[in-house]
């Protein structure tokens, strides 16, 4: 069967899964980094070191189950295998892939992902981070309308540069949003293909995609403006910001379990080096989102971001 | 008092402040500058006044301040399974 050649959070991948959202690369130079293939995978792994009630781990093999999805069965950071299940359109699981099946992928060759969206501004890299429905991507959007290219969108690997600089590689996907916020950025006319019928998400086009690794400028984790917490933005001691890149660990859990604590442990205080880690603290109202925006960049300014920018 | 680190712990330079975390909890402590200069110094086991005494010709502060602050610290780093007081 046809496959075809992605690239994504810095690994080529090809895939007979086809992987809407996502840019296709034209061919494949040498081998691949990632296949992922349709297949049998089995119901459960027989003698499995560790289990988690839609999970299992043994050695190499990592065993997720998503019921009423599929089945994926991750073998070394190396391959997929994909059974969807009977009823389940095969292009529907791209979105279980691109999230959390690479998220796992990108843990089992003991990278660091952390759950986050990002965009460019001058070359470098500014991190979201928070929890589902947080406003990572609603940010990322909101900013890509401003120009802003969308470096990753839902998880953001994270790697040390020779000296130490963190650098965040571009997932190489385009922006996944809710429904309500894409009328909201009057994205709705340039809205194409559908994510997941339950999910009322959509791909959509947006500023243009950063391909090369950036350096991170700043990170900021997003919470709602309510008491104790008035909007603005504050930056993090030291400890807070190291805590606050860990506690953002795609699928924390994994982490534990996989005995990854001490490279997020040297990539948190990498950037929390950096002493730009920061509280964004906004109403979640989508009528705020221009003020939002508007005091992000004065933020920029003043951390001087923008200096130098055309 | 003889003051010993406890347990195996990573750390990482941030500015003048540290970082650390436990291996085995895997919990992270910030030290300030004051406090990454007290962990430097129980690099071996270190008995409390001596502590002091270097502060003291370290950084500008009162004896008495001095005293209270570093048991205070002290303290707190024992509650964290970071270090161990020998009575001694």
């Amino acid at each position: 069967m046809m496959t075809r050649v992605y690239q994504v959070s810095g690994l080529s991948v090809d895939s007979e899964v086809p992987l809407p959202g996502l840019l296709n690369v034209e061919s494949a130079r040498g081998p691949t980094d990632v296949a992922i293939r349709f297949g049998d995978v089995p119901l459960a792994l027989d003698d499995a070191a560790l289990t988690g009630p839609t999970w299992a781990i043994d050695g190499e093999k990592f065993l997720l189950r998503i019921p009423g999805v599929a089945r994926f069965l991750l073998l070394g950071g190396r391959s997929i295998v994909c059974e969807p299940e009977p009823h389940m359109p095969r292009d529907d699981v791209a979105i279980f892939l691109l999230g959390t099946v690479l998220g796992i992928l990108l843990h089992q060759r003991g990278q660091v992902v952390l759950h986050a969206s990002a965009v460019a501004v001058n070359g470098k890299a500014v991190l979201f981070c928070g929890k589902s429905g947080a406003g990572k991507s609603t940010m990322a959007a909101a900013l890509g309308q401003g120009g802003q290219p969308c470096v990753a969108d839902d998880l953001c690997r994270i790697t040390l540069r020779g000296d130490g600089e963190p650098i965040v590689h571009s997932d190489g996907r385009q922006l996944k949003l809710w429904a309500q916020t894409i009328d909201q950025l009057q994205l709705a006319p340039r809205s194409r293909v559908r994510v997941r019928r339950e999910l009322e998400k959509y791909y959509v086009e947006h500023g243009g995609a950063v391909e090369a690794p950036l350096p991170i400028a700043a990170v900021y984790a997003l919470r709602e403006a309510r008491p104790p917490h008035a909007a603005g933005i504050q930056r993090m001691s030291v400890l807070d910001g190291a805590n606050a890149v860990r506690r953002h660990a795609y699928r924390g859990v994994l982490v534990e379990r996989m005995r990854q604590r001490e490279q997020y442990f040297r990539v948190a205080t990498a950037v929390a080096r950096s002493g730009n880690v920061y509280h964004l603290t906004r109403p979640l109202a989508f009528a705020e989102l221009p003020q939002s925006i508007a005091n992000l960049r004065r933020h920029w300014s003043e951390i001087r971001l923008l200096q130098g920018a055309t | 008092m003889l003051v010993r680190r406890q347990g195996d712990w990573l750390s990482a330079q941030v500015g003048d402040e540290i970082v650390m975390m436990s291996a085995e909890k895997g919990n992270y402590i910030g030290l300030n500058a004051v406090g990454a200069r007290i962990w430097e110094l129980i690099s071996s086991p270190t008995p409390v006044d001596e502590i002091c005494v270097r502060l003291l010709e370290e950084f500008d502060v009162a004896p008495d301040v001095c005293r209270t602050e570093v048991a205070a610290f002290l303290d707190e780093l024992k509650a964290r399974g970071a270090i161990d007081v020998d009575a001694a």
